[in-house]
């Protein structure tokens, strides 16, 4: 499948395939860039359309890692 | 020519029985008669799905020209997703006429709830835009000046609102709050909050959820002590915690401990490890927003911590016995980081190998929750773990956890704050409580010789340019929510159906109004490749896992109970 900046949880399914053990926390946005681009998919611009699209890579990216549900505690606990 | 008018109304939060899905409605009705709007918040509500039907619920729709968030809980933020989805159409027709959504709030709040959508998988074009609040910068919205001061919560950048409508009235709004210091950025300021009250306040929305509770909201600071205990115990061994990843202020202290009780023993500083998406995504978020956790640790303390991914490398070269994990899943959540581990299901923490392994839940167990609490433990013990799971209903060795919501001594003091300051005669409004709580909340207004009034939800008030109070007592005993429910069950990939509910006020029972029709994110299936050609067949079916998890990765199809919110 092709891979543009609009596909931005995709792009998180192909990152967590190549870079199995990445640290997240302490991922830059250059870094995250360059493997973005990197990917044999990726077919788009390489610059995103707003630093937002890397962001919403990397939230997806933590996600895919080990998915969660929400937690559900109540207010009175926070 | 009509009468002027400002007006507050509660459409959500101000429930019967709990609190959640928090909405408030502020707004200006002109000479001409045209009201100008302002939605403060849009959280959701937890429900148990077995009984309702509902995974959440989230107040009505209303028509807004202006929105700001005081900060990023779940039951505050939680909503709007939803209403973004259920808008789809409207925002899209908005944008196309130059008219964007635009969400005002501070940087944290923004990060989480861009989180929120991005985990949604909502199209980008769809996010709305944001503009920055900061605590002293007033702005203007929709008609209302917006006066914006830190206030402390378990969460950072929460934010508190003066809201002055174009008649003048001012109308003061704490958010969730408490009034000891936080450790990640602006706080409460008893010095601000009296300046703002000078200015007046004619109607003061406070936070009533522990207002039952005698005393002050201790400092986060104080769970400290709590945590360098811990790490004395457990001496030689490896240490597996779990915290509310919400609680984003926790992580720090947990750094802060590890620094001093280095400092205090000449030992070298345990390393936090992070494990779990929601921990994680905290994480990045503080970093974002100028919340460098290691670098105020080391100016504070002269001690470098490290903060790791679990999943790195580098996690795995610190030997067992200097590792602090910090995980999700303080209720036995059985996705959870902290679950997995007490199952030793857990590839990223390594419960054998001859080191021994403490276990510290540093949340108490929620009521409800007592089962899977109970059963996480076990699972720890059976795998030889020391454990520690906090007893909600008795002193405990350590403090590991400390509220972010006002007692009884913080509603005093902003009372006091306020009636002593203000030029006006100030109308404290009890909101986020029960009615237990609301009542505390107003005696101690009355107490400070402020007047009070219990509000509930759909009932509104109104402020005349005069400053004359009157109240709009609801027309009916049925409020209306929306109920969220997610037909597949499944956060990964939500389906979700919204009904408009009411809700009887006495008896708690739910009527289906109706299904609101919405239309779904339009390049969903054309952006994973899925949906069907124009002869009908599916494009790129999606793969049969055959009931495994491949490659030991995780297997959406597995997920049985969804999350919903999300």
């Amino acid at each position: 499948m092709s891979l543009s900046w609009e596909k931005y949880w995709e792009i998180a399914e192909a990152l967590n395939e190549a870079h199995p053990t990445q640290d997240l926390i302490h991922l830059n946005d250059a870094d995250l860039l360059k493997m973005i681009v990197a990917l044999p998919d990726f077919n788009d611009e390489p610059v995103p359309p707003s630093p937002k699209d890397l962001e919403a890579v990397l939230t997806c990216w933590t996600e895919l890692d080990n998915p969660e549900p929400q937690e559900k505690i109540p207010a009175a606990a926070m | 020519m009509a009468e002027t008018k400002s007006a507050w109304e509660s459409v959500g939060g101000n429930n019967g029985d709990r609190i959640g899905g928090n909405a408030n409605k502020f707004s200006y009705t002109d000479k001409d008669g045209k009201t100008h709007t302002l939605q403060v918040d849009c959280g959701t509500m937890f429900s148990d799905k077995e009984l309702t039907g509902y995974d959440n619920f989230m107040p009505d729709l209303f028509e807004a020209d202006g929105f700001l968030l005081t900060h990023c809980h779940m039951d505050h933020i939680g909503g709007i997703s939803h209403m973004l989805n259920l808008r789809r159409d409207e925002l899209k027709a908005n944008r196309e006429a130059g008219k964007e959504f635009v969400i005002h709030c501070a940087p944290y709040t923004q990060k989480l709830l861009e989180d929120n959508l991005a985990l949604q998988k909502m199209p980008r074009e769809e996010w709305p835009k944001f503009e920055k609040v900061e605590d002293g910068k007033p702005f203007e919205v929709a008609g209302f000046k917006v006066e914006p001061f830190a206030v402390s919560h378990s969460a950072p950048d929460a934010m508190g609102f003066v809201i002055e409508s174009p008649d003048g009235v001012r109308m003061m709004t704490m958010g969730d709050f408490k009034t000891a210091p936080v450790p990640l950025g602006k706080g409460w300021d008893n010095k601000k909050i009296a300046e703002i009250a000078k200015k007046g306040v004619d109607l003061m929305f406070l936070d009533s959820t522990s207002a039952t509770q005698e005393g002050v909201c201790p400092p986060e600071k104080d769970v400290e002590k709590g945590i360098k205990d811990i790490v004395a115990q457990s001496e030689g061994g490896m240490i597996v915690s779990a915290v509310i990843a919400s609680s984003a202020h926790r992580l720090h202290t947990v750094a802060m401990a590890l620094a001093k009780h280095a400092n205090e023993t000449g030992k070298r500083p345990r390393t936090i490890i992070l494990d779990g998406g929601s921990l994680k995504r905290s994480y990045i978020a503080l970093k974002r927003c100028g919340y460098d956790i290691e670098k105020q640790v080391k100016q504070a303390t002269g001690q470098d911590i490290k903060i790791y991914d679990a999943r790195a490398p580098e996690a795995q070269k610190v030997p067992k016995s200097e590792r602090f994990y910090v995980c999700t899943g303080t209720q036995g959540e059985e996705l959870a980081s902290f679950y997995r581990a007490s199952q030793g299901t857990n590839r990223n923490i390594p419960m054998k190998g001859g080191c021994p392994v403490f276990v510290y839940n540093l949340q108490s167990c929620i009521p409800g929750n007592e089962e899977q609490y109970a059963a996480m433990e076990q699972g720890f013990k059976d795998q030889g773990c020391t454990t520690y799971f906090p007893d909600r209903y008795k002193e405990n060795k350590y403090l590991t956890h400390v509220s972010g919501h006002a007692k009884a001594g913080d509603i005093k003091l902003a009372c006091d704050l306020v009636a002593k300051n203000s030029p006006r005669p100030t109308t404290v409004v009890p909101v986020h409580g029960d009615p237990a709580q609301r009542k505390a909340v107003m005696k101690i207004a009355q107490d400070a010789g402020l007047k009070a009034a219990i509000v509930p939800n759909f009932a509104a008030v109104e402020v005349s340019k005069e400053g004359k109070i009157s109240y709009v007592q609801p027309t009916s005993k049925q409020e209306v929510w929306i109920g969220i429910n997610d037909k597949n069950d499944n956060f990964i990939e939500p389906d979700f159906q919204y009904d408009r509910v009411t809700r009887d006020v006495d008896t708690g029972r739910l009527r289906v109004v109706e299904t609101i029709p919405y239309t779904k994110a339009p390049v969903e299936d054309e952006r994973r490749g899925k949906g069907k050609n124009k002869e009908g067949k599916w494009n790129n079916p999606p793969k049969k896992n055959k009931g495994k998890n491949k490659g030991g990765r995780f297997n959406p199809a597995f997920v049985k109970k969804g999350r919903g919110g999300r």
